[in-house]
């Protein structure tokens, strides 16, 4: 994959994509968010207080670190020696987090329903961060699931050209090019 | 109101003053997360200087996990949830 990311006057940037390229990063975001989707649907609902009527101020959260290793990087412990306090904190961040995140993967995916014919895509400089977050969280979820390390590099050039993993890879190193090229408009 | 006395003892020792044990957020290290990103992440939220924010970053890096802000434990746990929110790997806990 290749790509062209150029900073304009007040902050905005220029993103130029090939053929193809939106379309890929489109499908990997529509994955996380059913992680996501996922994570929601296995959060325990709010308790009844009378049948049929919903605790308004009881929390749907859950108050585990995700089984999912993906989802437990996005979504991590905040106090790693107090399993009641990290349960609690949970508990009562949990969703706003996730919504959050929800929020910046929906800012980015309407910005690239503005690709033009030519590959070209403006994004205005206040839409930036959530571009810079959203993509960040995708490299989180893809690095997770293919064991990234520090020295993945090396890793990648040691796989033989016909193993299953490399497309997979490739879009981790593109993202991460992208996603480095956008943080490096900011000052 | 009230009248002060006339005579008073000074409080021995850090702990008589130092009511609130601070708490500290620490970001750790992590190979996904980019050089670049992680100093971005500190000036952008802590409003850190470009090269507060790079020693910082390197500090992560290299000894694998940094204090990054300290305050009331209401405050931390905020600071948390902030680098949660940006995908950055953050604890916090009763500084020691």
């Amino acid at each position: 994959m290749s790509g062209k990311v150029k900073r304009e006057r007040g902050g905005s940037v220029n993103i130029t994509l090939a053929p193809g390229e939106a379309e890929v990063i489109r499908r990997a975001f529509g994955d996380l968010l059913e992680l996501f989707d996922s994570h929601a649907a296995a959060a325990a609902p709010a308790q009844e207080i009378a049948p049929g009527l919903r605790d308004p101020f009881s929390s749907p959260g859950t108050d585990v670190l995700p089984d999912d290793p993906a989802l437990a990087r996005l979504l991590p412990d905040a106090y790693p020696d107090d399993p009641a306090a990290a349960a609690e904190y949970r508990r009562f961040t949990e969703n706003d987090l996730m919504a959050g995140k929800r929020a910046n993967i929906a800012v980015l995916l309407s910005g690239l329903e503005t690709v033009g014919p030519d590959g070209r895509l403006h994004l205005p400089a206040a839409q930036v961060p959530a571009w810079l977050v959203a993509l960040n969280d995708l490299r989180l979820a893809l690095g997770t699931r293919l064991e990234i390390e520090e020295d993945y590099e090396a890793m990648i050039a040691a796989l033989a050209p016909d193993d299953p993993r490399l497309p997979a890879y490739a879009l981790y190193e593109w993202l991460t090019w992208l996603q480095d090229s956008l943080v490096r408009t900011q000052r | 109101m009230s009248v002060a006395p006339t005579e008073v003892q000074r409080p021995e020792g850090e702990e008589l003053v130092r009511l609130d044990t601070p708490w500290v957020t620490i970001v750790w290290n992590d190979p996904v997360n980019l050089m670049s990103y992680v100093t971005y992440v500190f000036r952008a939220y802590f409003g850190y200087s470009k090269e507060h924010a790079t020693k910082l970053m390197m500090d992560v890096h290299q000894a694998g996990r940094a204090v990054v802000s300290n305050g009331s434990r209401e405050e931390m746990e905020r600071d948390v949830g902030a680098m949660h929110g940006y995908g950055l790997w953050a604890t916090l806990q009763q500084d020691k």
